[in-house]
Formats: structure tokens, sequence, C-alpha cells
């Protein structure tokens, strides 16, 4: 069923963001002035032309923003008794320009954080947030690999608003209530989508779909961790490898690891916070005791990878903890990443090489 | 949400940073992409520096200690009880009698405010920047022939030399690129004591018995001065440099080291063909006038490799290179003369225990310090200073990039960044300083003036002291991290809940055979007496020691060790 659908043209953008500050905050990509030439990131806008449509990645995925990495819970005072006084935010916010992975993503967060217990915190701040992505014309870095595991480059679902590039406008397909009432104050920017612009979106979708570089083959990788055939010696290299940054943690839109911490102010004041941590901290996985069931790296990173493809899979959310973003890629110092960890995986052998993924060395079929 | 650009606060590789901002307080961090330095990665002290800002352990009102206890006062005060007890030492025992020390933490700006209050208000030779024994070994690394090897070099160079340098876990953005350089075949020759993951998949390292590597470098040099020599001629005093190897001949040098002659002949092989070798050596990973005689033999070694070398040494804090560029036309102390220390920040490492060590004969110690340190704790007055987010500034880092600091947020509460508690100092002295802007420029000045390149080769001043023997009663030799060391000492990784948690419970490792023998079980705790001191440390096996060597990264342990089951 053809979804509902407008046309804006892209001298109308900025005048439409404008509407939404009034209604709401925006946020969207923007280039700090002192930073590097591919530094974006996601900031809120203080005015609407500083909004960079053409951005490559922002290297922190969209999850900051619901699960942030220093996240006050309450507050708590002891007088005439303990206080407690809960801060959830339900801010109205206008996500502008996300891409489809990190979309993808947040929309996990919401499975994840209303599966057992439903965390206010976090689905308070999405439920109050519509979401206009952007689906991508063209991979927008070398490191994307979204196409294998149905994170983009566009999405079916789970935006509000999804926007297509066609040069001169934006082809705004509308995928819920929020998103409809998102155009409704700028009702006179919009016209009605025709055929044409259809047609040109598939063109664009199947011009896309063609461009990516990397392939990522999860299916052998899924069967192999949960039956158990990896060797050992693997998991051993990849602790070698492994500073135990956690940056693979701190970028991946699907990991949602935290720790919750005490800061006493005064003697009767104080906070609790929940910062992001990750699993494959040694520590993290410490008991209160001191004994510590995965004591090494290696058993960590193993940990890591089972629950992304293979128990996240079968028992939980019925996906791979990935999005295919490929900003694992970036952040890891050593070439340690999904795509290369499922190579490994695949080939269950040592001695392999670990040569990066853009220096003329195809990733071998599977 | 807002985020600001700056630079990191810990390690000197100074990688690019975005600061979450979120009413107010800073709430995370994000990598940079577009960085040279950290290409969008970030370690894990990185990924963290941001914990620490907020922690209710901070100080936040000035100290002055009255009957033997701290006790909390005002600015005005505090400024006027460090005058007063300054102009006391300096009537008392002239101006040379008060010392100052600038930790690696501070921006450039601050550290030249240090200087000027120290020269020009003060009027004192003894200061330190960085370390308590910089400028010499500054001076003899940079005006020699040496190249500076920036972060790009590891890629495009065909030969990588670590000495001493465990790749993971001290200046990560520089082992990465190590690491990266490694998989597309570029061939990483290291030489250290203990065999890093790095050196296991390396396939050319060598595993030398601890504190050798000088013998290493002169066993090289000798090698290559068997060959034709005629190339050299015209470097001076290269005659004398050939008499000083003359001794070090392959067999003797193995022997030292405890290597396979055939190991250090096929060493000499990869260095002398290679087209571009970039050599690393982490700064502070031995005691300080052994490690001035290295960097002489390193500055010898490059200068006869030919100009294929490039040299990148890694300091530990993240504006040290700043320090030992502004101390290095600068006046250098000693700080057993010293009965007043102003000590700007936390030293590491060996600096940590001598000025702990002296603090019994120090009539006052100033302290400016973000946390209650083990150098706080003893301090007659203690001035809370900013972080490197409330402040504005540079730092330069380990490669000489110059590189800004923004302001992020306002001073915490009841802190005040250390250029202004200077100003506040010198004020009560009833002395003006530079305007910051003036500072900057100087600071500026000093940063772009290149460093003359003169072409002498370097010789120690002094005797390399002798290798620290093991005997029948201390039989252990220990050696440490120069980096990660600063993890135990440093009080700020200590405040960020995902740091501490990490560090905790730091071990010894020893070799596995050792603990056998000494009836250690894994897991358990043995106590490490040396003959100046003991402790208690759990004791991990591990396969990278040889017999008779111990290595922690939170223990400095000076001297052969005994070790006893407890």
């Amino acid at each position: 069923m053809q979804k509902e659908a407008r046309i804006i043209f892209k001298s109308d953008v900025l005048e439409w963001i404008r509407h939404l500050q009034s209604v709401g905050e925006v946020i969207g990509p923007i280039k700090e002035e002192r930073a590097a030439a591919d530094d974006y990131v996601f900031s809120l806008l203080s005015s609407a032309d500083e909004i960079r449509l053409d951005y490559t990645h922002d290297l922190l995925p969209l999850k900051r923003f619901f699960l942030s990495p220093t996240e006050t819970l309450f507050r708590y005072r002891y007088q005439d008794g303990i206080q407690l006084e809960a801060e959830i935010d339900e801010t109205k916010r206008f996500f502008f320009g996300v891409r489809s992975c990190d979309m993808t993503g947040v929309r996990y967060y919401q499975n994840i954080f209303s599966a057992n217990y439903e965390d206010p915190y976090v689905l308070k701040k999405i439920d109050s947030a519509t979401f206009i992505t952007l689906a991508c014309h063209k991979p927008p870095l070398d490191t994307c690999f979204c196409i294998c595991i149905d994170g983009g480059p566009s999405l079916n679902e789970g935006y509000d608003i999804q926007l297509w590039d066609l040069k001169d406008r934006y082809l705004a397909e509308v995928g819920t209530e929020k998103g409809m009432a998102a155009i409704r104050g700028s009702e006179k920017l919009f016209a009605e989508a025709r055929n044409r612009d259809f047609k040109e979106r598939e063109k664009r979708k199947s011009y896309t779909d063609q461009m990516f570089k990397i392939d990522a083959y999860f299916s052998r990788s899924i069967y192999r961790v949960t039956t158990g055939k990896v060797p050992d010696e693997v998991w051993q290299e990849l602790e070698d490898r492994c500073f135990n940054c956690g940056g693979c943690y701190y970028v991946c839109p699907m990991c949602y690891c935290f720790q919750v911490v005490d800061c006493p102010w005064t003697r009767t004041e104080g906070e609790r916070q929940r910062i992001w941590d990750s699993c494959v901290h040694v520590g993290f996985q410490r008991e209160t005791s001191g004994h510590n069931p995965r004591p090494s790296l290696a058993e960590t990173i193993k940990h890591r990878y089972f629950h992304k493809i293979s128990y996240q899979n079968f028992r939980r959310e019925g996906r791979n903890g990935c999005v295919g973003c490929g900003r694992c890629i970036i952040a890891c110092y050593s070439n340690i990443d999904m795509p290369s960890v499922l190579r490994k995986i695949r080939k269950g052998q040592l001695g392999m090489s670990w040569k990066g993924h853009f220096d003329g060395h195809p990733v071998e079929n599977a | 949400m807002q985020n600001i650009y700056t630079t990191c606060g810990y390690c000197g590789c100074g990688c690019g940073l975005f600061l979450m901002k979120n009413n107010s307080r800073i709430i995370g961090v994000g990598p940079s992409l577009g960085h040279p330095v950290s290409q969008g990665t970030l370690c894990l002290k990185g990924w963290t520096s941001y914990q620490y800002i907020h922690s209710p352990s901070r100080l936040t009102r000035p100290l002055v200690r009255k009957d033997s206890r701290l006790r909390e006062t005002t600015w005005e005060e505090g400024f006027a009880s460090a005058a007063a007890g300054l102009k006391a030492v300096k009537g008392k025992f002239g101006a040379e009698a008060i010392g100052f020390f600038g930790a690696g933490r501070a921006t450039n700006e601050e550290l030249f405010l240090l200087k000027y209050l120290a020269e020009t208000v003060i009027g004192t030779p003894h200061i330190f920047l960085d370390t308590l024994s910089h400028s010499l070994s500054y001076k003899n690394l940079f005006e020699g022939r040496v190249h500076q090897a920036s972060v790009e070099d590891i890629a495009t160079s065909d030969l990588v030399v670590l000495i001493n340098s465990d790749s993971k876990e001290q200046h990560p953005a520089f082992s990465g690129r190590v690491w990266i350089a490694l998989d597309n075949g570029t061939k990483v020759l290291s030489f250290s004591a203990r065999k890093d993951p790095l050196a296991k998949h390396s396939e050319n390292h060598l595993q030398i018995a601890p504190f050798t590597e000088g013998a290493l470098l002169k066993g090289l040099l000798n090698l290559f001065f068997s060959e034709d020599t005629s190339r050299w001629e015209k470097i001076p005093r290269v005659a004398e440099l050939k008499e000083n190897a003359k001794d070090y001949t392959p067999q003797r040098v193995s022997q030292t080291c405890g290597i396979q002659e055939g190991d250090l002949k096929s060493a000499f092989t990869l260095l002398s063909s290679a087209k571009s070798a970039v050599f690393i050596y982490p700064w502070g990973s031995m005691e300080a006038s052994r490690e001035r005689a290295l960097i002489a033999d390193l500055k010898n070694l490059l200068t006869i490799n030919g100009p294929a070398g490039r040299l990148a040494i890694l300091y530990p804090s993240c504006n040290s290179r700043g320090a030992h560029v502004l101390a290095k036309n600068g006046t250098q102390g000693d700080l057993r003369a010293v009965k007043a220390l102003v000590l700007l920040g936390e030293p590491y490492g060996e600096d940590r225990k001598v000025i702990l060590s002296q603090r019994g004969s120090l009539e006052l110690f100033i302290s400016l310090d973000l946390f209650m340190s083990p150098t706080a704790e003893v301090a007659d007055i203690l001035l809370p200073s900013s972080s490197f987010t409330e402040k504005g500034g540079t730092f330069t880092n380990a490669e000489g990039r110059v590189q800004e600091i923004v302001q992020a947020m306002d001073p915490l509460e009841g802190t005040r960044p250390d250029a202004e508690i200077l100003a506040g100092i010198a004020a009560e002295l009833g002395a003006k300083v530079p305007s910051p802007e003036d500072v900057r420029k100087q600071v500026s000045d000093i940063m772009r003036a290149t460093v003359p390149r003169a072409t002498e080769l370097g010789f120690s001043p002094e005797p390399v002291p002798p290798l620290p023997e093991a005997d029948v009663e201390y039989p252990f030799v220990f050696i440490q991290d120069p980096v990660n060391l600063r993890w135990h000492t440093d009080s700020r990784v200590m405040h960020s809940p995902v740091l501490a948690r990490e560090l905790w419970g730091g071990c010894i490792e020893m070799n596995s055979e050792d603990m056998r023998d000494l009836g250690i079980r894994e897991g358990s705790a043995a106590k490490f007496i040396t003959r100046a001191e003991e402790t208690i440390a759990k004791v991990k096996p591990t396969e990278a020691l040889k017999k008779g060597t111990l290595f922690s990264s939170f223990y400095t342990l000076l001297g052969p060790v005994r070790v006893e089951r407890i």
C-alpha cells in the first residue's frame, strides 16, 4: 500500500524547520565551527540555517538523546525522612535528518526498554520525539554496511516522516500520525506527491543498493556462534588485539549496557545517576564477591558477539544487535569490528589477514 | 544538547573530542572523525575523561593548615597566606629556597605564568616543569639530527621500532596506528623485557633482560660501525662514538641482554635496510638517569642510521611536551636546595616518591590540585583548581602539535583555573602578571620557534647507572609501565566510576614458573620487599615475562626485589 507522501522543495525546508522550532526543540546535524571537515554532530539547533543535511555521519548514534552518557535518575534528600525527586524529560523534540540506521536503533531501544520493565526515562523521551529521517541516496561513508543487516539505506517502517532526496525537492513519506502532525502546521509548504516522484524514488533506491563496499555475511556466523563452533583461539586473538577502550559499545546504536552510581553532593543530598558502560570491560562482569564469571577480554568479547548475533536474534528481539552503521569500524584501534569478526568467525581459523577493508582487498565471499 | 570540540586532558597523544553539554553540565564525550591524531577513536580514558569533572570529591574550597589540620578558608585568605608564607621563606632563606613544579596537566599558558612567577616575581632558579629531570634529556633529543615522527608517519614507514613500549596500554592513538601498519605489512621490531600482545604478533621481538635497552642500542651502533664508516666522517666526534661502541660486540651484547646473537644481527639487518623507520619510546619507563643515557644512545643511533629514521617520544601527560619546550631555555633546579615548594598539579611515578620523601624538609608546601591526591594531603596550603573543560588554553601533544582546549563550562563553583590562582598569589606579593593575551602571544612565539639543528652527537654527561643486579637475597628485577602507572597515582582516574572499577585489584605479574617455585597460588597475595620498602600485592601468573622479572602498572618498586609468600 502506498503511504501518504508529500513533496517539499529544498528551498522551503528551512521555513519548515523554523515552524517546528516554534513547536518544540529541533535537533539536527551541524558542524562545529572549529572541528575538522568530517565532523558532524547532532545538536540542538539555535537557528534553522545551522542544519547540514549534506552531512556524512555523526560518529555517536542518536541513542545518546534517550539514554544519555550520564543521566540523573532521581535526586534524594534526607530531611524529615528520605525525599526522592525523579526527573523525567518529556520535552517535545524533532529529530531532523536522522539516518535510517539510527532510526532502527531507536526503535530497537524502545523494544529493549519496554521488554521486562517499562523504563520511563528512555520511553518518555522517545514518545515525545518526532523522527524525520533522511533516506541515504548513497552510503555516506565507505564503512557503511546497513544493507547486509536490514538497517537501511532506507526504511519501510519506524520513521515518522522519511525524506527522499530528489535533487531539488524532498519526497516526504509520512509513517505515523505524529509525522502528519509535523507537516500539518506548515501545510502550505507541501504539495501532493505525484507518480514521477515515486518513480524517481525507486530509481534512486536501486542505484543506492549497488554502492555498498562492505559485505558482512551474518547467516553462517550466526550458526557457528550459536552452536559453539568457534575455536577459543579466535577469541584469544581478539583479546590480543583489543584495547579495551569500549569504543565499539559507545558508538553502537544497539548497545544499551549501563551502570548505576550514586553521587552524594553533601551528607544529606545527592543524586543517583545512570552512566554508559560496556560489557566488554572485564570489571563490568565482576560480581560483588569479587568473583568474575568472565575474567578475561577473550570471554567478554565472545559474550558480546554471542549476545549480538545469536542470543538477541533467537531469544529476544528477533533481530541481530547490529544496524550496519559501520561506526565500530571507525572507532576501533585495531580492526576489530562487526564485518571483520564475522569473517573471522565464519572461517573459524587463525592467521587470516586482518588487513583493513579499504586497501584493495575486497572482503571474500561466504 | 551542545557539543564542544576540544582536546583530551589525559595523555600526550592529544586526541580530539566533543564534550556533550546539557544544562551547564558535561554529560558525555564523543569522538572526532576528522581529528588528525584520533581519527574517530578514543581510548577508555578518553571516553570517560568527563566523568571526574562533576565528581563530589572535587576540592571546592581553599584549605590552609592550622594546628596540623587542613581547614577551609576563603580565597582571599588562601592567597594571603600563600604570599605570606612565600615571603617568610624568602626572608629566612632567600629567594633561591623557593621551588616551583608545574605538572603536565596544566596548559602552556599556565606553565608560562608559573615560570614567570618563579623567575621574575620570586627570582629562583628551581623550576621543574613536568618532571624533576627534564631539560637535559630534552636538549639531548631535539637539538640533534633527530627528526620528529608524527602519528601519520607510522602508516607510511616500512619499519616501526618499539623500545619498551607496551603497545596497547600506553598511548593508544599511536599504538593503534602500529597495529594497523602491522596488518598492512609494515615490519615491527620491538625490544622490551615483557612480551606484550603486539610483540607476540610482530614476529620481530627481542625479549631482553630488564634495563638493557642501552646496551642493545650500542650493540646496533657497533654493527653499523663494522660496516664502511666513511659516510659518517663529517659528523663531529664520530670517532669518539665509535670508540665508545667498540666494546659492544654482538657477542657481549647478546650476553648482557640475554638474547641470541643471530636475533641481534637480524634486527640490525631490518634496521639498516629500512627506507623509513619510526622509533617509538615512551618517556618514563625507567629511572631518570638511566633514561638520559638511553636518550643519548637513541639519538646517536638515529644520527648514524641516517635521515630514514624518525623518533616519537611519547609523553605521559597531555601537555608534557609543552612543559619540556617551555623548560628548554629555562633554568633547572635542585629539589634538595628548596625549603618551599609550589606544586601545580600532580607529579607521577618516581617524581612523586621523591617529592613526598622531601616533604619533611619543606617549611612551606603549596599545592594546586583538583582532588585530595597524595601530594595534596600533605600540603600546607591547598588551592582547588579547575579541570581542562573549565578553562581555555593550549596543550602541546607528543608530536609537538599545539592544540587548543576550549572552555566548555564555568569553573566548578569554588574552584579557579590555575592561571587565576597564580595571578592571585602574584597580586598578594605585590607583582603584576602579564595579561592573558600577552601570555598567549609569548607562548605561541615559543612554541612556533624552530628548534636549532646542531649536528652534535649525544654523550651522556654522567656514567650510566649499573643494572639493578639481582642477588641471592633479592632475586627479582621490577619493571614498570610508565603511563599505566599514572592510573594508580593519578587521582583523576580514580574519580571516574568506570575507570575506578576497571582498575580495581591491581596486581603484580610474575612468571608462572617462579610462582610455582615460591609456592604462590594464582590470585593470592605476596609480599614484595626491596632494600628500601615493601608492599603487599596480588600476584598474577604470566608467560609474557622471563623468570626473575616482575611487572606492574600499579606499583613502582626501585631496585631488586625479594618475594615472600604470606
